[in-house]
Order: structure tokens, then sequence, then C-alpha cells
């Protein structure tokens, strides 16, 4: 970037003046003699709000307007003020535009209250095409980033602060934005706060839920297949006791004593067990007819007192025997049903009692009637339902009793077996033996049969616990998915932060042992002093030091030291940003850029040798210079070093103002070498 | 319950970096750029998409 020409309107001091930079290679310098209080401070300012829409005045009012065209407007008028400045970047000419709107507030305020802004940019494409920029502030961001603009728009103050041993951050911050090294520090802050984000995330997931479950889960497993095993053990231990049960009987067969009587009863068992399935389907039955009809003894009673209210209104005539539309407007109209119902608009109930409408209505009082019709077949309904379960009943009765008959057979034939004469002729075992035998061994089956049935049970709810805990396993694992996600995420923003952090140290080294050398380089090119050296430590210091023999002491800077060195480091990082510009062969975070210096009050109150140490130093600092001094910092010294690489020179003539007049600053010409083109 | 651990390849490290990187350079200009958590945090969420969970339940 290059600055070509300012106007500023209303802006402070300046009613109305301009003035053009010097452009020229070989008197790259512009200068502005003022006094103390002549306006170069406001100067360097209306540089910044141009490019930036903001100033930095360190000491008195932050008011823009100027006072006497403050002063000369009625209150709620408002006064502009407006900044165009032009400049040349990367080949292409710029116009900037920045305005500014101030009302007027009541008849002693010279401030204003700011009612608008407006900023344009404007492109020169060769001979007449101009093109508006979209975006202005942002390009004008990208051309000459607001966070560098301290480093080439600055004052004395600056100059005297990078150079303190207590500012190693001012120092750091500059090379870190001349490098880029902003972008990386802010992305490690900020993934910093995005995994914090996704730790949240995980926390409020419990991560221990789907473990539990799934322990549950398998403890039921385990549980089920315990249960399972010890019905097949049941059932190897039933069939077991059968076959020896099976075996006892022929035994019986072997003996003529009893071999009749054992035949007689399994008959009879046979029977039994035929009469109890009988009687458990006939209990089925029962159970079946009580779930399907056995609301009807209790609900009967009021039904028929129901149908009993219906037909008193029918024979009163208080159901209507037909419904009119108006009689069905007229609910829909207010909103109430004959039952008493609020028919609210467009509910169930109200869209029911409309759809009546344009009927061609079914007399209400035969749908009475059919209702009433109706509850004489739910009465037969609840008569059918008692004869179907009484005679159910009295069947099973009938099928106990014969039970209880065979159970009586059974028992009897098994007293006279067992009290029965003869031997096993294999086993020499009495029948009374034998029939004990048996006995222990059908108790026992029908012990297994009950554990049987419990565990067969609890097998049941078992299954019902596992589907449940299933579906809660389902469940926490969609929420464990998302918590792992949250995981995977955070832990990805930590190694990001982590490489970047490294590459951030790594890189700020390297750039500082980068910029030391360059400093060191400036500073010597300059320094009166060939033993002394300007050097950025690690921790970011400016020193100077003295080569004493074969070792380097730091010394304690002067002030014209420190502005040297100062100065040499400025002008390093500038040099370094156009070489990153023009090198676009290295992985960098930032493209670096050509950028003009514009220095107020660069001397101070330097003695005549530092100044003109820093006169020489100052046309090597950058492309474009300005530079606005006093006439006292500009005699002697300086005026010698740099009169020859003066392009264009200025006077700020300060004028106090009296009477009606405000104060005001002009800007007048005192020399200019021609440009090529102007 | 140990938390099981979750691998980031390197590929996604290093798309997920220069992604970082190239949103904080659009936003430099910002003091405080007001979006930034927000946007950063939809680069990872875009990255990472997946994740492998074993399967013992």
């Amino acid at each position: 970037m290059q600055f070509k020409h300012i106007s500023i309107r209303n802006f402070r001091v300046f009613l109305d003046e301009e003035l053009r930079f010097s452009q020229n290679q070989e008197k790259n310098v512009t200068v502005l003699h003022g006094q103390n209080g002549s306006g170069k401070t406001t100067l360097l300012n209306a540089i910044r709000w141009a490019l930036y829409g903001s100033v930095q005045f360190d000491q008195g009012s932050d008011s823009l307007p100027h006072q006497g065209e403050m002063a000369r407007a009625h209150p709620g008028e408002k006064v502009s003020v407006s900044i165009d400045l032009s400049f040349e970047h990367e080949g292409s000419d710029f116009e900037l535009h920045r305005e500014a709107l101030f009302e007027k507030q009541n008849e002693k305020d010279l401030t204003g209250e700011i009612s608008s802004e407006d900023v344009s940019l404007v492109r020169q494409n060769g001979a007449n095409q101009r093109e508006k920029v979209n975006n202005p502030n942002t390009r004008i961001e990208q051309m000459m980033p607001h966070r560098l603009s301290n480093l080439f728009l600055f004052d004395g103050e600056y100059i005297d602060r990078i150079s303190g041993a207590d500012d190693r951050d001012e120092i750091k911050k500059a090379i870190q934005n001349i490098m880029g090294l902003e972008i990386l520090e802010r992305a490690i802050d900020h993934l910093k706060k995005v995994e914090n984000r996704f730790e949240n995330e995980v926390k409020q997931s419990g991560s221990d839920e789907l473990q539990e479950l799934v322990e549950k889960k398998q403890k039921k497993r385990k549980k089920k297949e315990d249960i399972e095993r010890k019905i097949t053990d049941i059932e190897e231990s039933r069939s077991t006791l059968q076959s020896e049960i099976e075996s006892i009987k022929a035994k019986y067969d072997q003996i003529d004593e009893v071999a009749g009587l054992s035949r007689e009863r399994s008959n009879k068992e046979d029977q039994r067990s035929k009469l109890k399935t009988e009687r458990d389907e006939l209990t089925d039955d029962i159970k079946s007819e009580i779930s399907t009809g056995g609301y009807l003894p209790f609900a009967m009673g009021a039904i028929e007192d129901t149908a009993k209210d219906i037909d008193e209104l029918r024979e009163k005539g208080k159901i209507p025997s037909e419904l009119s539309n108006e009689l069905v407007e007229e609910l829909l109209q207010t909103e109430e049903c004959i039952c008493g119902r609020h028919l609210a608009q467009n509910s169930e109930a109200y869209q029911r009692v409309a759809a009546f409408k344009d009927q061609t209505p079914e007399g209400v009082d035969t749908a009475a009637i059919q209702l009433i019709a109706r509850i004489g077949s739910i009465q037969e309904g609840r008569d059918g339902f008692f004869e179907t379960v009484e005679k159910k009943v009295a069947e099973r009765k009938e099928v106990n009793e014969k039970l209880e008959i065979v159970n009586e057979e059974i028992d009897e034939l098994s007293n006279k077996i067992a009290s029965a004469s003869g031997y096993d002729p294999e086993t020499d075992e009495s029948p009374e033996e034998l029939e004990r035998s048996r006995d222990e061994k059908i108790a026992e089956r029908a012990e297994l049969k009950a554990e049987k049935e419990q565990l067969l049970q609890d097998k049941d709810e078992t299954e019902d616990e596992i589907e449940s805990l299933s579906d809660e396993i389902d469940s926490a694992r969609e929420e464990e998915k998302e918590a792992a996600l949250a995981r995977k995420r955070m832990k990805t923003a930590r190694l990001v932060h982590q490489d970047i952090k490294q590459s951030f140290q790594e890189l700020q080294q390297r750039v500082r042992s980068w910029s030391n050398k360059r400093v060191q380089d400036t500073f010597s090119s300059v320094a009166r002093k060939s033993n002394y050296a300007a050097h950025i430590t690690e921790e970011f210091e400016l020193e100077i030091r003295e080569a004493i023999d074969d070792t380097e002491v730091e010394v304690q800077k002067s002030r014209g030291e420190r502005q040297i060195s100062s100065l040499a480091f400025i002008g390093s990082l500038v040099s370094i940003a156009k070489e990153r510009h023009e090198d676009d062969s290295e992985n960098r975070y930032f493209s670096g850029g050509i950028y003009p210096i514009v220095m107020d009050s660069p001397f101070g109150a330097l003695d005549k040798s530092y100044r003109r140490e820093i006169g020489r130093i100052i046309p090597v600092l950058a492309n474009q210079v300005v530079v606005m001094v006093t006439d006292s910092q500009w005699e002697g010294p300086v005026e010698d070093e740099m009169s020859d690489i003066v392009g264009k020179e200025y006077t700020l003539e300060y004028d106090a103002g009296s009477g009606e007049s405000y104060a005001r600053t002009r800007i007048e010409p005192v020399k200019e070498v021609p440009v090529r083109g102007d | 319950m140990s938390t099981p651990d979750v691998d980031v390849d390197q590929d996604t490290r290093e798309r997920v970096r220069a992604r970082v990187l190239k949103t904080e350079d659009e936003q430099l200009h910002y003091d405080r750029p007001p979006q930034i958590i927000k946007d950063l945090r939809s680069v990872i969420e875009e990255e990472v998409t997946e994740v492998e969970l074993s399967d013992d339940a």
C-alpha cells in the first residue's frame, strides 16, 4: 500500500485541507512541519479514522467535528466530517471515503452526537473503469490489517514504549502480528473452549448406565440358563422315577397274587387321568365364559334404569320425535348439547351434532324404542351367561364326583396290593415293600412336578425381565453412542489444540530468531557506536549489547538508543512483511504486505547526534515514509540527513482564531518534487 | 465403568487443523470473533461424525 492523497473536511482543527504524499522511490519521505498543538497527531488520526473508523488520542477529547462548524450549526442540524484517502495497492488505485454526521444537541454543544457513518471504497481499473468494492471495511482489513496499524501509524510514545524493558509483550505481540502467529494463538485459546463444550456434553450423559444394564442382563441370562438346566434335571429325574414305577408294575405282573389287582389299578389310573383332563377343560371353559360375559350380572341394573328413563322421557314427549335443522342450529350456536355438554367449535362432539343437519332424521323415539328393544337382547345375553356357566359348573361337579370314586377305588386296590402275599421271584420283595417304594416314588414325582412348575414361572418372569432390559439397553446404547461421539470430538479438539500449540511455540522461536537477526542488521547499519548491537532476547525484550572483548554486555539504553533500537525493530518488521508478501513459497499464516509508515514526532527531545542517526534510519524503514516534526526537531542534523530524500514537504499553519472564528490548521506546501506520472 | 478410548486418525486431525486455521484467518479482523466457538465446534462436528462402540451387550 502507498498513500497518494488525502482530503480532510471538518475533522477537528482541519476545516478543508488536503495534501499529496510523495511516491517518489528515491525521495520517499513526506515531511510535515508543525509546532506542538498544530495538528500533527490529528493528521495521524485522520488517516487511522479513514482506514478503520477509530482514533487514538492520548490526551484531550476524542471529539471529531470541527468546533467552528459545530458552533455555526443550530441544534438538530448535522455537521458532516469526512476524509477521502486515495492510495495504490498491488497495482490498483483505490479511493476511500469515510463520512460521519454529527447532530448538534443544544446551543452549547460543540461535540455533537454521531447519527450516521458511511464508508465506501472505489477501485480504479485502467483509465476509466471504476468499480465499487463490496464490504470496504473487510477489504481494507485485508490490505492493511488493523491489528498491524500500530506498527505503521505511530507516535513517539509508541516508539518509547516498545523499547522499554517492561513492554516485552508489545514486542512479542508485534512479531506475532507481523508473522500471522495471532491466528495460531487465537486458535489455541478458542479450541480449549470448544474442548470444554464437548466435555460438558460427555459429562451430561450417564456413561455408567449402559454397562450396568449390560451386566444386569448378563446375570439374568445366566439365571435363565440355570433355571433351564434345573428343569431339564427335574424332567430327567421324573422320567427315571416313572421308569422305576413302571418297573414295579412289571414286578407285580410276576406275582400272581397282585398281577390282576395291578392291571385293574392301571386301568383306573388311566381313567383318573382322563377325568382330570376333562375337569381342567371345563374349568377353562368357565373362566372363558366369565371373562367374556361376566359383566352382565353387574351392569344389568344400570342398563335397565337407563332404558326406563329414556322410555319415560319418550312418553312425556321430552325427546323430540324428529331432529329439526333449527334445533341442531340452535344447539351449535349456543354451543351446548341437549345433554348439557359444551360443544366447543370444531370439537369432536360439535362435529357429531353438526352431522345431524340435513340428514333424513330418523325418529328419535324410534331410536329410543330400538334401544329399549336392544336391552331385551342384553337381558337374554345375561340369562344365557348364567345358563352356560351353571351347566359347566354342574358338569365339572359330576366329573369331580367321578374322580372321587375313582380315587377311592385306586386307594382300595392299592391297599389290597400292599396287603397281598407273594414275592417278586427275582428280588424277593413283597408287594408291601414294592408298594411302599412305589408310593415314595410317586410322591417324589409330585414334588418334582411342583418344583418344575415354580421354575417355569421363574423362567417366564426372567424372560420378561431380559426383554425389558434389552429395551433399556437399546435406549442407553443410543445415549452412549452420542456420548462417545462427543468424547471423540472432545479428543479431536484437544489433539488439534496440542498440534497447533506445538507449531506455535516452534514458530514463535523461529520467528524471534529471524527478527533478531534482522534487527541486528538494521541497527548496525545506523548505530554510531560500532561495538553496539541490538537483540531480541528469548524473552522478547529489545536489548542493546556492547561487545567487550569476546563477550557482549547489555547496556543501559539512553532515550536516543531506545528510539533507534525501536525504529530498527519496526523497520525490520516492515521489511519482513514485505519479504513475506513477495515470497509465497513458504507455508505461512500471514501473507505479509507492503506498508507505508506514518510517524508523529519520532525525534522526541533527543540531542543532535541521535536526531542525525534517526534521520538516517527513517528512509530505509519503508517504501513510503510520512514524518511529522517540529521545527526544532527538524533543523540541523535531521535536515542535513534527510533533505535529499524528502519528496514533499508541508507546514501545518495553526490559526488560534478570534472572536467568531474558531481555531483551524491549514496545510501549506513547502516543497514538492514532481513524481513520475504526476 | 472405564471410559472406552476413541481414536482420532491423523487425516482427521490434519483436516480439522487446516479448517480451524482457515476459520480463524477469516475472522481475524474481529477483536473478539462473535461466532468463532460455534464455528470451530461445527468444523469438528462435520469432520467427526462417527464413532465405533464395542458390541458386547
